[in-house]
């Protein structure tokens, strides 16, 4: 049984992306969603992509669909204080036994003619379980949260920002794949 | 679908351990309350609906900031996130 997981933790899995071409990863390293990313229920295997060193956002490329990618990031990150309590049915369905199991993450949104009026969404949160790898996304109802929370408050963090150009170009894909184990090892 | 008529104060049971209590009824709504076991989850269905539509805008974002942590992570704030598990 043992020599059995050890061929699942080494099994490889090669995924066709949009945004980082072709990408190989151990299936160890997947996040698996039990409670889906709502609106997109078929895709529940993903990979954290760390965007760059010391970066506070973090990809998620699913492995399911190579089109589809989002970006997540902390809200703490952005001196935005989240507190939260993780319902009882995603506790079940992460297997989370300590608060420290867990890492909260949020989406971004971000517009394209305004991407310094990016958003974060607090209401529906990404629980990912550090150890298990599953992970969640949760409904917060409260009203203490928004779905929409700027991350960036000054408009003197406009002046700071550089932006990636589109197309990502043959370097980003290796760079990512290295970037894999540094998420892995931070998350 | 199954349609009721409750006085408020009345209550409806749903299977063994759910049940909608009709607290208040005014012309502008229904206040219920609802008991059922926390395992379950009870969402208000427009904000599931936000949250679906969100997600959909978080897709694939074809730009991203690539150096906005240098001026702005130096001192990352001390924020500490806390969670509290009810059990």
């Amino acid at each position: 049984m043992d020599t059995k997981l050890e061929s699942q933790a080494n099994e490889k899995i090669v995924v066709q992306t949009e945004r980082f071409g072709e990408l190989t990863a151990n299936v160890s390293d997947l996040v698996r969603f039990t409670l889906p990313i709502l609106g997109f229920e078929h895709a529940t295997r993903f990979l954290l992509i760390q965007h760059k060193d010391d970066s506070p956002f973090l990809w998620l490329q699913s492995v399911d669909d190579g089109d589809l990618a989002f970006v997540l990031t902390q809200p703490k990150l952005f001196g935005i204080p989240y507190t939260l309590t993780i319902p009882d049915h995603a506790i079940d369905a992460l297997e989370i036994q300590h608060p420290g199991d867990v890492e909260i993450y949020t989406l971004v949104s971000i517009p394209d003619d305004a991407p310094t009026a990016m958003t974060a969404n607090l209401m529906g949160p990404v629980v990912i379980h550090c150890k298990t790898r599953l992970a969640a996304q949760i409904i917060l109802d409260s009203t203490r949260f928004s779905t929409k929370t700027p991350l960036f408050q000054s408009a003197s963090a406009e002046a700071d920002l550089q932006w990636l150009t589109q197309n990502p170009n043959a370097n980003q894909s290796e760079q990512a794949q290295q970037a894999i184990s540094q998420a892995i090892s931070k998350v | 679908m199954l349609v009721l008529s409750r006085k408020p104060g009345q209550r409806i049971l749903i299977g063994e351990d759910i049940a909608l209590v009709i607290l208040d009824v005014r012309p502008d709504g229904v206040k219920l309350g609802i008991e059922a076991p926390r395992s379950i989850p009870i969402y208000r269905e427009e904000l599931l609906q936000e949250i679906r539509h969100l997600n959909q805008q978080a897709t694939q974002p074809m730009s991203l900031p690539s150096d906005i942590e240098k001026p702005l992570l130096k001192d990352p704030p001390q924020v500490k996130l806390s969670l509290q598990l009810r059990r």
